[in-house]
């Protein structure tokens, strides 16, 4: 049942994982904008408060302002284990805030009240069930833990309670400016990169539903095998072509991809954009610039730590290298100190420790390995390894689906007939140059049931068209043979041993 | 009902939609809500212009602006816990990618990857250089040697055929057969030699395109034919005959009723362009297909099949105590499953020894017996019994000599 369709399982995960990363990406870089612009806003506000000093009553806003801090403090990490859905946290909201109040007028036996407290933890409960599968026990903590942090900021802000006099207008009018001018930054900056989320969701679905045509169209065709499947056709040129740009992508052919995406209009479906920032690094790497390879970094930071990637070492290697060739010894050490310093892991230490023995030797030095660090293919090297730990980011397989898929063809393909020149076959791949090259280390295909061409005619030998032997020991179909005696007087040529014969010296063959 | 394939899609598609939804619900929101704080803090200051600037802030004002700071306060927050919360929504996309796509590892027929050597490499861009030649993608092509600093071994009068045919199939796609009669009138006797009758099929497809396009263009239709038919007439006369008839039906207005509707589908053309193409690569002696299309039609019917059989092999390894080595499957070099291709991929015959179940080779090649069934050289081997053996299909004894190699 999955033959037809699992092709596209096997062959489209980068296809859509590489957008994903970049949705992923911009859902952080949305967030860390999100909690800086809030933060802001928050921090106006305090000011706003400070001035005009604390109202009496804590109210279920005030509570607002100081879990707004506490929350922007949080990291994303916080929030990898934090599954409840929106619905979930209004209600903690609301119990934190009766938290908050108990807090405010029990003076310090509100967390007690909370977790206790029957009508608080059935809220919980009943929000909980209509979200998801979150255990009640840890939306219990949570609360616990808010309204311990609510508890512990509120008495920080009645601190401010008797403060002083009446706040004049104009210093009021001053801070609510700065506030309603923060709102405006905040409302203009999530507009913007929630939209630029929303763009790459988008790309995500076009080619999620790109790949959808083919798999229904696929399905139809299954089902009813008559069905015409040009569509399908023009699909898998199309596939073809996406394959292609991947590869030449890959291979830092970022031109000639984008050239081929461009003339195909198929761009939105590659990943021409994506590799496109991997090309300004590889090119600055080929200039002998570092500074922008150190950017993709920074950018990249957190996602390079995951995979463990030393690349950003690499290239603070490469900086110290530069200046030590350069005779600035002093400027490499303060450079030294203050990158490769903090490096931790033998690996690491190793690799600094060369650096700094680096220090004792001329730029002319033919020592191991002084000698390789100085060497400029350290360069083409770093640009490799650039290229590889790019791919890891990205979750893209090691090879290109292209190659993946090149092999197993001519795999498929392969009969130790295409290396014969009395058997080749111009339609065939393998047997043509330069992929009969590429296929020679490979496997033959396996073929557990006879599968007969006839040499004459081209036609498949089989029950409608039986094979027969002549006496050269040459087998054709039979309909090919008879066709050329009822032209020929009975008599057949051999095309592989030019004898003639005559029709009735053909024997029949059984194949079973 | 969706099949598997369509299945993976939705379940992506659907979480995919529901980041969408809900992230464009977080923008309207907040979008709205922090405008109506922006409006209220703008009333309040207005209010506040009509105080002078030294008056001192009143009690109920105060309780306002401290109201309505906070409610924008908690506003600006809630936006950003919002949002944070969507974090498991985007990473579900991500984990549905994983769970519905596999990745393709190294290919599975080697376990460091043949295509990382440089020469493979090179010649991998030969591949592709030519495929884009194939395609017409001329200045493409160039700039892939250009990256690549690698000059294409290439035929150089390659490119010029291969422009001119994709020009001529453009062409036919555009229902021109102009460029075609051109290149056909240049090689007739060679095409005549293959047994062709491309020339006569292009010249009925001009013909009845003038006599379809109506009665204005009838007089240039008959005299399209008296040039162009009385050469065929030694082999076409029948369907000379039939064209001429067309005529009087179409000027009659009841060709749908003729029996000559067939000629007038637009299914025509798609053949004859089949046939151009077909016929012009056997001329050239160049493949009909890019080789590297047909390659990668068969490559991904294969992977999928090949990354399963190797997964269950490797599996199936684990359980073993003593792992067999090397890239080979089963040590004969040949891949462990049958891929079944269509009979476009067909290009050699292949003979099976059913004995066996093993290809024949120059080694141990195909032998038909004295009862006139197949079986290999080392099958025959198997079943010596002293100076005999019998056939295993119909028992006829024999022995050795009476057995004669064949070649399919």
């Amino acid at each position: 049942m999955t033959t037809i369709s699992t092709d596209v399982k096997t062959l489209e995960h980068s296809t859509l994982k590489v957008p994903y990363e970049v949705l992923n990406k911009r859902f952080r870089t949305a967030q860390k904008i999100l909690d800086r612009e809030a933060a802001y806003v928050a921090q106006a506000g305090s000011e706003v408060e400070k001035l005009i000093g604390e109202v009496p009553i804590p109210s279920r806003s005030s509570m607002g302002v100081l879990s707004g801090f506490g929350s922007s403090s949080r990291s994303m990490d916080d929030c990898d284990s934090n599954t409840e859905g929106p619905i979930l946290v209004e209600s903690s909201i609301n119990v934190q805030s009766i938290a908050a109040l108990l807090a405010g007028v029990k003076d310090g036996s509100g967390e007690q009240m909370v977790c206790d407290s029957p009508q608080g933890s059935s809220v919980i409960r009943g929000e909980n069930e209509m979200e998801a599968d979150e255990p009640v026990i840890s939306s219990n903590n949570r609360v616990a833990s808010l309204s311990k942090r609510s508890m512990s900021d509120n008495g920080h802000g009645l601190k401010f309670e008797h403060s002083r006099n009446k706040p004049k207008v104009k210093d009021v009018a001053k801070l609510l400016g700065v506030l309603v001018e923060r709102l405006g930054s905040l409302k203009r900056k999530a507009g913007d990169s929630i939209q630029e989320e929303l763009d790459a969701a988008n790309t995500v679905r076009k080619r999620v539903q790109h790949l959808k045509s083919y798999t229904v169209q696929a399905d139809a065709v299954q089902a009813s095998p008559s069905q015409s499947n040009v569509v399908q056709k023009s699909w898998k040129r199309s596939r073809l072509n996406r394959m292609l740009i991947d590869h030449l992508l890959r291979e830092g052919m970022y031109d000639t991809a984008r050239m081929l995406a461009d003339d195909l209009g198929i761009k939105e479906l590659t990943n021409v954009d994506v590799f496109w920032a991997a090309k300004e690094v590889e090119e600055s790497l080929k200039r002998h610039e570092t500074g922008r390879m150190v950017q993709w970094c920074y950018e990249n930071k957190s996602k390079l730590r995951k995979i463990r990637s030393t690349l950003e070492l690499e290239i603070r290697v490469q900086e110290f290298i530069e200046l030590v060739r350069h005779g600035r010894r002093n400027e490499a050490v303060k450079h030294a100190r203050k990158y490769l310093a903090d490096s931790e892991g033998e690996e690491y230490i190793s690799a600094v420790k060369k650096c700094m023995g680096l220090l004792a030797f001329p730029v002319s030095t033919s020592l191991s390995p002084y000698a390789e660090l100085f060497s400029p293919d350290r360069w083409n090297q770093l640009i490799a390894h650039f290229r590889q730990e790019h791919a890891r980011l990205y979750q893209l397989a090691p090879n290109s689906v292209l190659e993946a898929v090149v092999q197993a063809g001519l795999a498929a393909l392969k009969t130790p007939q295409c290396y014969r020149t009395d058997t080749k076959n111009t339609n065939c791949p393998v047997c043509t140059d330069p992929l009969s090259a590429l296929a020679l280390h490979l496997p033959y295909a396996h073929c557990a049931h006879s599968q007969l061409v006839c040499a004459i005619s081209g036609e498949p030998i089989n029950e409608n068209n039986p094979p027969l032997v002549l006496p050269s020991s040459f087998v054709y179909g039979s309909n090919a043979l008879q066709e050329m005696a009822k032209n020929n007087s009975g008599k057949v040529i051999c095309p592989r041993s030019n004898k003639v014969f005559s029709v009735t010296e053909a024997e029949k063959v059984y194949v079973m | 009902m969706a099949y598997y394939g369509t299945w993976i899609c939705l379940a992506v598609e659907m979480e995919v939609d529901n980041v969408t939804r809900r992230l464009d619900s977080i923008r309207s929101d907040s979008s709205e809500e922090l405008q109506q704080h922006q409006l209220k803090l703008n009333d309040i200051m207005c209010l506040l212009k009509h105080q002078s600037d030294d008056d001192e802030l009143d009690d109920v004002n105060i309780e306002n602006i401290s109201a309505a700071v906070k409610e924008a306060v908690a506003c600006a927050d809630g936006i950003s816990t919002q949002h944070r919360l969507q974090h498991i929504n985007v990473s579900k996309v991500g984990k549905a990618i994983d769970k519905n796509f596999s990745q393709v590892g190294v290919g599975p027929l080697s376990e460091d990857g043949f295509f990382k050597d440089e020469k493979d490499k090179r010649a991998l861009v030969e591949v592709i250089g030519d495929h884009l030649l194939r395609e017409g993608k001329l200045g493409i092509g160039e700039k892939m040697c250009e990256e690549s600093g690698q000059k294409p071994k290439l035929n150089t009068s390659l490119p010029d055929v291969f422009l001119q045919l994709n020009g001529i199939l453009k062409a036919l796609n555009a229902r021109d057969v102009n460029p075609a009669l051109n290149w056909v009138g240049e090689n007739r006797e060679a095409l005549l030699k293959q047994g062709s009758t491309l020339e006569f099929q292009l010249h009925r497809l001009a013909f009845l395109t003038l006599v379809k396009n109506g009665d204005s263009l009838q007089a240039d239709a008959m005299v399209y034919g008296r040039a162009n038919f009385p050469r065929f007439a030694k082999l076409h006369e029948k369907e000379i005959q039939g064209l001429m008839t067309a005529l009087l039906y179409f000027s009659t207005g009841s060709m749908k009723s003729s029996p000559y509707t067939h000629w007038f589908n637009e299914k025509c053309w798609d053949d004859i362009r089949d046939q151009f193409a077909r016929e012009a690569s056997a001329l050239l002696a160049v493949p009909i297909e890019s080789p590297l299309e047909t390659c990668c039609s068969a490559g991904c019917v294969a992977l999928p099949i090949l990354l399963e059989v190797s997964r269950a092999m490797a599996q199936a390894r684990q359980g073993q105590s003593q792992a067999p080595q090397g890239n080979t499957w089963n040590g004969r070099n040949e891949l462990p499953v049958e891929i079944k291709l269509d009979k476009d991929f067909h290009f050699h015959s292949i003979f099976s020894c059913p004995i066996l179940r093993q290809q024949t080779s120059e080694a141990n090649p195909p032998m038909r017996l004295n009862c006139g069934h197949v079986i290999s050289k080392d099958a025959i081997q198997k079943l010596m019994r002293g100076q005999r053996f019998k056939c295993p299909y119909c028992t006829g004894a024999q022995n050795l000599q009476e057995a004669k190699q064949i070649n399919f």
